[in-house]
């Protein structure tokens, strides 16, 4: 190095103590540039007062949330559901097992608002009773998959090899199965009890969640935190539920709820078929029951059929909206 | 004085494929470092100086061969008996987004090793974290921030404060500073070489760049298709080399004040072969412009050149290198 | 002669939806025939904004607001797309820095550099396979014959930047904007295509416009160099001048915090030095300080720096720094 260069190269920031550079705040309002998404954005170092706040994950999700049009929209139906379900015996008193009125009234007359089935029994009071037995059903069934399904996803993902291959196999077969047919099988030897119908569907629809969960967590199991966790002692336990599992679980939680929708419509095709409880009042008992006279009383099969298109399009808009406001996040780096 | 802090012995890791065939990553790796010294492992992409560094860590399973530190051999041991001696041997790792867990709080982050490891600081955890902020040039104040909160460099920060919570003697840096812009690059090097002297760690530094790890290391090892293919001391390396393919790294690093062009300076062609099949004789055979038939033929044999300087090459010491400062 | 490319106080801006924020202000650049000119500075300065602009390649939301792009004297800023559309990848075009996202896996490398050839050049399909093989052939591919049938999957890092490079220079352009083309490459190999891309420009009188964060890369390939800070570009000079005699801070800095390696005795010389910082980091698009944008991390700011924009200083023949201190310290 030659002597002038020397006295250039003390002139400049000689070697100035690392200063504890503010910590930059995110701006989700302004897309970062390509470039600035390089390097993330700092405060300018002249304005420390402009140290960011920790952000709070649960409410940047609950802001995104509300701010998607749509999903807002599915969420206040699902609410109206539920709640018509639950509170809807004490706004509306009718039991749905008495006969109100004539066979086949048609709606909106004095007795039955939506009209009555071939027992002259209320379709609306059956709406409300059945939604009980229907979204019971639909989310525990939903549970069940999803718990299987990522259970054995995880395991396949994490440990790979061995374990990997043999409950992969295990997954195909389940998978190969046409899924109506197993649960209208199993159904059919056991009794038709919610319970066996809710197993049933659970035992049928975990194989899609298990390949989502294993491809995820094969993903994330890569990653250099889940190394840098190993590093630090941890055990597979705290690997697989503590680090990997809550990064896996944005698209987990969109399927799950769109479990739900498929253990539904699940509950009302067996209920259709007449393999549904026939003790229990459910949305798909209602159209199976009353399916012979679609034609002259249309009402008995529709608005139970409108009730379960309802709940399935308000799970699957509040799945999307679930989705987008969790996704930001893993694209923010 | 020179007590040695870890020994690797005859290294290797190789990766079984799907296909049947075997991908040799390191192939009879052998050093040892000494306490407070920092050894620089050089190479290409594919040389298996990452897959060195994750075998030391235990986060890749030898294959064969030993690696100690200091008294205890952490090659053979796994589950509770390794994780009880995990506090002692820390990583930094290359990309600092992809090496924090986005869930985590930045102090989270830190105290983990600690909490996972159970280890009791006096003056408690949380203050000990606090402690390890400031010894990394971040504010203590940060620690309830989420990493994607913090810029790349910051970033790079909180991971060497998590690599020291745990106080090891050894931390493997595996390209620490290579996801960093230039500017940031030198503010984490000048740190990592404070802390390394106040705080008389050992490292083992990987590195694809000759002009870093001159900076950093006092030792250096040239890896090339899993073998090392040159050794010795910083100073030694740099003003003496005698492999081929260190001349070929040297004449290829670019640096602001070289004036010499491409056209003008000592260039290899090709690329390295696959290590699923590597060459019988000298690896670098096929794409060295001295290799004669012995070299294709016989794998030439580790020689000392005293001061700690081996190379492999057949040749070594009798070529005239084709870099005019090495020359001199 | 008359420039190939010349950028005349370029504006882009990115719309955020609540207001436009300045992502490049005022770049003003020159390139000739068989000249590369290279532009460096930090992740976040602009460079490959500006290469993008140049391109008509703007992400969505980002646009250019002021300033002309003059491709051998036509407006590319104002030019329609599907004119724009004839020049790309024609007499204009980019090597991208990863050469496995940039090209197409779905197409053997025969038929991406034919396909340009045909879209372009009109030619049959056996002429361009023709012209394909003679581009790999160009480019050091061994055995070319057998490549033009294989997959960008089936080739190596280095192989791949070569077809991206075969591709870029398979219509001949006259310019071509290589964004960091070696940063995924291993170094024996980077130095093998840098030393081609000289070559190549040499029997084709191309202009390269360089993009890189590597000082080292510059001095290796650039005839001229352009410093970008925070969306201006604050330095520019032949490259001998500005390596040997930065005059902006920020310049100077650059080289003190690169490490350079020492070779021969040298090496042989007490421990090397801490390398030099410079403190802080590039502030975001939307945050750039009034004044000097560098002022916050300069060593030698002082008040003036901080209220008054700097000029622009003349310190020699084609060199100039956007700096209220240049001058002092060129004549220090």
């Amino acid at each position: 190095m030659s002597p002038a260069e020397a006295t250039r190269r003390s002139s400049v920031a000689p070697a100035v103590p690392a200063r504890p550079d503010a910590p930059a705040p995110e701006r989700p309002e302004a897309a970062p540039p390509a470039e600035a998404r390089a390097a993330p954005p700092a405060a300018p170092p002249e304005a420390p007062a402009d140290t960011p706040r920790p952000s709070n994950p649960a409410k940047e999700f609950v802001q995104v949330f509300l701010r998607n049009g749509t999903a807002v929209i599915g969420f206040v139906l699902l609410v109206l559901i539920a709640v018509m379900t639950f509170a809807g015996p004490a706004i509306y008193p009718v039991d749905p097992y008495t006969m109100v009125d004539l066979p086949f009234a048609e709606p909106f007359g004095p007795y039955a608002p939506l009209g009555t089935d071939y027992l002259g029994r209320d379709i609306l009071a059956g709406i409300i009773e059945g939604g009980r037995a229907t979204l019971t059903v639909g989310v525990t069934a939903a549970v069940l998959s999803v718990v299987i399904g990522i259970l054995v996803g995880a395991l396949a993902g994490y440990f790979g090899g061995w374990m990997d291959r043999s409950l992969m196999k295990v997954t195909e077969f389940f998978q190969i199965l046409p899924a109506l047919m197993l649960a209208m099988v199993l159904v059919t030897i056991f009794t038709a009890s919610l319970t066996t119908i809710t197993l049933a569907i659970g035992i049928v629809a975990w194989p899609q969640v298990a390949r989502l969960a294993r491809a995820e967590v094969m993903r994330i199991r890569k990653m250099d935190y889940v190394a840098a966790a190993t590093t630090a002692g941890a055990r597979d336990a705290y690997l697989i539920f503590r680090v990997i599992l809550p990064g896996a679980m944005p698209p987990l939680v969109v399927a799950a709820g769109l479990a739900v929708g498929t253990a539904i419509l699940f509950e009302a095709g067996l209920s259709f078929l007449g393999l549904g409880d026939p003790n229990t009042m459910s949305w798909g008992l209602i159209i199976g029951q009353n399916r012979n006279y679609l034609l002259d009383a249309w009402w008995t099969v529709t608005f139970p059929g409108l009730a379960i298109f309802l709940t399935v399009l308000g799970i699957s808009l509040v799945g999307d909206g679930i989705n987008d406001a969790l996704n930001p996040k893993l694209r923010r780096r | 004085m020179t007590e040695t802090l870890l020994s690797v012995e005859d290294l290797k890791v190789h990766f079984p494929l799907a296909s049947g065939d075997v991908v040799h990553a390191v192939d009879g790796v052998t050093f040892d470092v000494a306490r407070g010294a920092c050894f620089g492992i050089v190479g290409e992409s594919g040389s298996g100086k990452s897959t060195v560094a994750r075998a030391l860590m235990r986060l890749e399973d030898p294959t064969e061969g030993r690696i100690t530190l200091g008294t205890d051999e952490i090659s053979s041991l796994s589950g509770d008996r390794l994780r009880a001696l995990r506090h002692r041997f820390q990583m930094i790792f290359q990309d600092p987004y992809s090496s924090l867990n986005p869930r985590l709080r930045a102090g989270q982050a830190v105290r983990e090793p600690l909490d996972l490891m159970g280890l009791d600081i006096k003056g408690g955890r949380e203050q000990w974290v606090r402690q390890c902020f400031a010894d990394v040039g971040l504010h203590p104040d940060s620690t309830r921030l989420f990493p994607h909160q913090f810029s790349g460099g910051q970033r790079q920060r909180l991971s060497i404060a998590r690599a020291l919570a745990t106080q090891p003697s050894l931390i493997v840096c595996d390209e620490p500073v290579s996801a960093l812009d230039v500017a940031i690059q030198a503010q984490i090097l000048n740190l990592l070489r404070r802390i390394q002297r106040e705080k008389f760690l050992t490292f083992v530094f990987i590195s694809h760049d000759l002009a870093v790890v001159q900076n950093i290391c006092t030792e250096v090892a040239v890896m090339y298709l899993g073998e090392f293919v040159e050794r010795a001391p910083t100073g030694q390396l740099y003003a003496a080399a005698k492999h081929p393919y260190t001349w070929s790294l040297m004449a290829a690093a670019l640096t602001p004040e070289n004036s010499r062009r491409a056209g003008e300076r000592f260039t290899i062609t090709g690329e390295p072969p696959s290590p699923i099949d590597p060459p019988k004789g000298c690896r670098f055979a096929g794409r060295c412009p001295f290799a004669t038939d012995t070299c294709v033929a016989e794998k030439p044999a580790i020689r000392d050149f005293g001061g700690g300087h081996t190379v492999a090459c057949h040749y070594a010491g009798e070529l005239t290198p084709p870099l005019e400062e090495l020359a001199a | 002669m008359a420039p190939v490319l010349e950028i005349r106080d370029l504006q882009v801006g990115v719309d955020t939806g609540r207001e436009v924020l300045s992502v490049l202000d005022g770049i003003s650049l020159s390139l000739e025939p068989g000249r590369t000119i290279g532009i460096v500075g930090e992740s976040g300065c602009g460079k490959s904004m500006t290469a993008l602009a140049t391109m008509g390649l703007l992400p969505d939301r980002f646009a250019i607001t002021g300033g002309q792009i003059l491709f051998e004297g036509e407006d590319l800023a104002s030019m329609p797309d599907r004119q724009r559309r004839r020049l790309r990848g024609n007499a204009l075009s980019m090597i991208f820095q990863e050469p496995m996202t940039a090209l197409n896996p779905v197409l053997t490398v025969g038929r991406q550099i034919g396909e340009v050839l045909e879209l372009h050049q009109g030619l049959s399909g056996h002429e361009a396979r023709q012209r394909a093989l003679d581009m790999l052939r160009a480019v050091q591919i061994p055995a070319p014959e057998r490549r033009l049938d294989n997959y960008p999957h089936e080739l190596s890092g280095g192989m791949r930047q070569r077809v991206m490079i075969a591709i870029a220079l398979a219509c001949r352009p006259k310019l071509i904007i290589a964004d960091e083309p070696t940063t995924a490459l291993d170094v024996t190999v980077q130095a093998q295509i840098f030393r081609l891309l000289r070559e190549l420009q040499g029997e084709t009188d191309t202009a390269i416009m360089l993009i890189t964060h590597d000082l080292g890369a510059v001095a290796e390939m650039a005839d001229d160099v352009a410093v970008f800070y925070a969306g201006k570009c604050i330095e520019t000079g032949p490259v001998a001048q500005i390596l040997q005699h930065p005059s902006h801070p920020y310049t100077q800095g650059l080289m003190v915090c690169t490490p350079t390696m020492r070779l021969g005795a040298a090496a042989l010389a007490e421990s090397p030095p801490a390398l030099g910082e410079i403190a802080g980091i590039v502030p975001p698009v939307g945050r750039f300080p009034k004044a000097c944008r560098f002022a916050p991390r300069c060593p030698l700011a002082d008040d003036r720096c901080r209220t008054e924009d700097p000029p622009l200083r003349a310190l020699g023949a084609a060199h100039a720094a956007l700096c209220w201190k240049a001058e002092e310290e060129a004549f220090a």
